[in-house]
This record gives C-alpha cells, structure tokens and sequence, in this order.
C-alpha cells in the first residue's frame, strides 16, 4: 500500500482487504489514530487490521478505554470516546503505553486530544455516506523539524 | 534517624520492579522482577519477601528510599503511594532518591575515572528525560542538568558518547545502552545512606514523584 491513499468501499470485503494491507506497513512502535462518526467502521477496520498478527477476538474499547491483545505484535487499542479531559489519559498511563516500543497502538476518536499525540503517526479517516458506502482514506503525519538548540 | 539500621529502597520508575533491604555494601537483600506492567501486582509481595529473607520487620528500618523520578507516570505512582503506606503505617521517614542520580551512581561504579556518559530516558514518544554525567572517583558529578529533550535532539547532543537509556532503543550504536535504564534498588539504597540525609521527610503529604514536567489538563476538543 502506498501512501496516501484514499478510496470509496463499497462493501466489507474491501475494508478488509484495505485493513490487512495497511497492516503490512505497521512496525513495532507505531500509533495510528482512526478517525469518522460513530457508526463508521473503526473497530471493524482495527479489528481486520490486527489479524494480521494473529489476534481473531477484537471488541469495541469504548468503555474499557483501552484493549490489549498479544499475538504476533502487541496491539494497544484505545478509543478516547468517553475521554472527557486528558488527566483521564495520564491516569491510565496512557504515555507508558505508547512509549512501549514493541507494541502498535490504536487509537479510535484521537483527534479529540491532539495535544496527546505522537508527531509520527498513521491517520486513518473513515467517512460513512448516506448510501452507506464510505471513503477511506489514510496518510502518515511527520512532525515538522524542530530547529535544533545549541 | 538511626543509620546503622537497614533501609527499605523501591524502584519502580521503569520496568523493573525491584525492592531491598539494604544493611551496608556487604549485607543486603534484593528482589527484582524484569517485566512490564506487573509493578501493582508484585511490589508487595517483593517487599514482603526481601523482608522476611532478613529477617526483620518494618519495625526494623530507618527509612524507606523510594526512586522518586523521572521516569514512567504510572510506575512512579505505584512506588510512591506504597512508600507512603508503609511509611505511614510503620511511623517511618521517606526519603526520595532522584532516579537519575541513583542510576548515574550504579553506572559510575563500573566506569574508568573521568568517564563522561549520558542518561536518556523517553518521557514520551516525543521527549526525553537527559542529563550528561561525569565519572569522578566511584562517584559522578552532573556535567548537564537534567532536563528534557526533544527527541530529534538527542544524536546532535550525544553523537556516538556512551548513554544509557531507553531513548536508545530506536538507535544502533554499540555505545548505546538502552537496557540500562534504571537503577537497581540496591543503588537507590546505597545513594540515600550517601547523600540522603538531608532529603528525609517525616511529614510527606505533598510529597510526588518528580517527573520534571507539568501534566496540562485539555479538555476534550469536540469533533
């Protein structure tokens, strides 16, 4: 898969396919957020993503805040949905969680606290039409160079 | 504080999970587990068992040492409110050891006199907690305060020096180190009968891990 990439699906058999090539790209370490309504295809999309290293029994991390699954990568699976302010976040050790370099961590709703971000992170945006046929479209964000202090 | 008695030193600012009960150089007893998030679960029992391996009991200690930071929010915590209790309940003084100081301790007792080495540990996927470090003697002296870094700052600052620390996983350089992130509790001992005398604090309400930094509270954007 190369990036960007951006496509109308029409069915799910295309979310999976789009899903499982994206994980191909995944390296340990890595943070992709998920972005789009509720509805959209988040879960199911992390969930297709992450059979790729082995794990089949994804659910939904809305109200347990974080999932985690050991195959043959370790998954971190966050939704900030219920987040109400970022001390929630530091409270469950959310930055010890990303700074495990052997895991790939996503993240449903990120956007909701950019502040808590890394730089370097995939982007996956998921848009449902009314049709019911959705858009999705993924990039890899670098942060801009910082001008180095002396 | 009576020095001749032991100290009770926790490490928990990574990932180690370890606990002493440190006598003097030649008598001490450590229990140590090397494994992620298990800090919650295991410290008691370590504490326990390093206890009763010296046979003595709380009653027994003079203080309790706690690695008080910089290093992982979540292990810092942990450490820090056991500390407490037991402090609390045993009617005894914490004394907090910079983590950083203790590992630059433990690292300077096995480098050449004059050695200068760095310790760079991520505070995020962003940051790094840095500070630069000379061997004198079996000691060390701050050559940088600690401070944090960027991590795109952190290869023009060290170049191929020796440093330890976790920010060195990303990197290969023989002179890298990034097992050597923490120090063991027998040095966060060792280091609060060296200089902690007067870090000892009866009266430890407010007293919180140092991570250097301010969390800000955000409220969520709405999206």
């Amino acid at each position: 898969m190369l990036l960007p990439f951006a496509k109308i699906i029409r069915s799910e058999e295309e979310t999976i396919k789009i899903a499982g090539n994206f994980a191909r790209l995944l390296k340990p370490g890595d943070v992709v957020i998920l972005t789009g309504n509720l509805g959209s295809g988040k879960t199911f999309f992390v969930r297709y993503a992450v059979k790729q290293f082995g794990i089949d029994s994804v659910s939904s991390p809305t109200f347990a805040i974080v999932n985690e699954y050991d195959g043959s990568m370790k998954i971190y699976h966050f939704d900030f949905y219920r987040i109400k302010n970022s001390a929630e976040l530091f409270d469950i050790g959310f930055n010890d969680y990303l700074n495990d370099s052997e895991a790939v961590s996503f993240i449903e709703w990120g956007e909701m606290f950019p502040e808590m971000l890394p730089g370097t992170r995939y982007e996956v945006d998921i848009i449902l039409y009314e049709n019911l046929s959705r858009a999705i479209a993924i990039k890899k964000n670098k942060p801009i160079k910082i001008a180095i202090r002396k | 504080m009576d020095l001749s008695k032991p100290i009770l030193s926790i490490e928990t600012s990574g990932i180690l999970c370890g606990v002493s009960v440190y006598f003097d150089d030649g008598k001490y007893f450590t229990v140590n587990i090397h494994q992620k998030n298990v800090h919650a679960e295991k410290l008691f029992e370590c504490i326990d068992s390093v206890i009763t391996s010296a046979s003595i009991s709380l009653d027994d200690l003079c203080a309790i040492a706690i690695s008080a930071g910089p290093g992982s929010f979540t292990g810092l915590r942990i450490g820090m409110s056991a500390t407490k209790g037991l402090a609390f309940g045993s009617h005894l003084p914490i004394i907090p050891v910079p983590t950083f100081d203790a590992l630059a301790l433990q690292i300077s007792s096995y480098l050449p006199d004059g050695t200068e080495f760095f310790i760079a540990n991520k505070v995020n996927v962003e940051e790094i907690y840095f500070a630069k470090f000379k061997v004198i003697g079996n000691s060390y002296i701050f050559a940088e305060g600690l401070k944090i870094i960027h991590r795109e700052e952190l290869l023009s600052k060290v170049g191929d020096q020796l440093t330890f620390g976790t920010a060195c996983i990303n990197y290969d350089c023989k002179n890298f180190k990034p097992n050597v992130s923490m120090p063991d509790p027998f040095y966060v001992a060792k280091w609060s009968k060296l200089f902690g005398q007067d870090k000892v604090l009866i009266d430890y309400d407010y007293l919180e891990p140092n991570y250097l930094k301010n969390f800000i509270i955000m409220e969520r954007k709405n999206v």
